[in-house]
C-alpha cells in the first residue's frame, strides 16, 4: 500500500467475498449520497486477520424521498433492511434511532450498519475521509488517525485495541500522533 | 487449568504486532492472499447460519 496523495491510498488488494458484499452495497449508495466507512472493516482493509459481522457506515442525512430512490435500488439488488420493511418505518428508525441494518436476501451476516450523520463528530468524519484505491474498485474510509483514537479512548475493548495496533503499526509511518490526541480530545 | 486472560491479551498482541510488520513489509497481494483465506471460510460458515433477522436484533439489544 501506498500513500499517492495526502488523502489517497493505493492497495492492490485480493478481494475477499467480504469485499464484494461492501462493493455491491457501495456502488448504489455513492449513486445517491456521500459517505465513510468506520470502525472494524477499516482495519481489515489493511490487514487485520479476523472477520467482522457487519460494516459501520455513515451517510448524510437525506429527505425520504432521495433515501427511498436509494431504498428502492438496494432492493432490486438484492438487499433487504432487517429492522422493517416499509420505507416509512426504515425512514424512520434511521431518523429518530441510530441505525439500521442492510444484508442480502436470506442472510443476516454480513451486514451494513448504516447511520446518518448526527453528530459533528460524524460531519467531521464525513469531510476529512481518505480514498482507497483497490485493483475491484473505491472506497471512501475515515481518517486513520480518528480509528486508532476513537478504538483506543472510546471502544477500548480487546479488539479494538488490537485494532488500534494492527493501524498504527501498518501505517508507523505516516501517522500523526498530533492527530490522534486531537480526535483524542475531540471525542472525549 | 485457570484462564489467564491477561497473558492471553498478551500473546494475540503479540501476535498483532508481528503481523502488523508482516502487512507493512511484503507486498499487498501476498498478505491479502492470507487473510482471505481466513475471511471467505468465515463468511462462507455465516452463510450456513439459518438466523431471521429480529433474532439477530435481539441478540445485538436492538429490540
Amino acid at each position: 500500500m501506498q500513500f499517492t496523495g495526502k488523502r489517497t491510498i493505493k492497495l492492490d488488494k485480493v478481494k475477499t467475498e467480504l469485499d464484494s458484499f461492501l462493493m455491491d452495497f457501495i456502488r448504489i449508495l455513492e449513486k445517491h449520497t456521500k459517505y465513510v466507512i468506520i470502525s472494524g472493516y477499516v482495519s481489515i482493509l489493511f490487514g487485520r486477520t479476523r472477520g467482522t459481522e457487519d460494516i459501520d457506515v455513515i451517510i448524510e442525512r437525506m429527505d425520504k424521498a432521495k433515501f427511498g430512490a436509494m431504498h428502492s435500488e438496494l432492493k432490486k439488488s438484492g438487499f433487504y433492511c432487517l429492522n422493517a420493511d416499509e420505507l416509512d418505518d426504515i425512514y424512520e428508525q434511521l431518523s429518530e434511532k441510530t441505525a439500521v441494518r442492510f444484508a442480502k436476501k436470506g442472510q443476516v451476516i454480513p451486514n451494513i450498519e448504516l447511520k446518518f450523520a448526527k453528530t459533528p463528530l460524524d460531519n467531521e468524519t464525513l469531510r476529512e475521509n481518505l480514498t482507497v484505491l483497490m485493483p475491484f474498485g473505491k472506497l471512501i474510509i475515515s481518517q486513520i488517525e480518528q480509528q486508532i483514537a476513537f478504538k483506543r479512548h472510546v471502544l477500548k475493548s480487546d479488539k479494538d485495541l488490537e485494532d488500534a495496533r494492527h493501524l498504527e503499526n501498518v501505517f508507523k509511518d505516516f501517522i500523526d500522533k498530533r492527530k490522534i490526541e486531537n480526535y483524542r480530545k475531540m471525542i472525549a | 487449568m485457570k484462564f489467564d486472560r491477561k497473558a492471553n491479551a498478551r500473546e494475540r498482541m503479540k501476535f498483532v504486532r508481528l503481523w502488523a510488520e508482516y502487512v507493512r513489509t511484503h507486498p499487498d497481494r501476498d498478505w491479502s492472499g492470507q487473510q482471505k483465506i481466513l475471511i471467505d471460510s468465515m463468511m462462507q460458515s455465516a452463510r450456513s447460519w439459518k438466523w431471521k433477522p429480529e433474532d439477530y436484533l435481539r441478540m445485538k439489544g436492538e429490540i
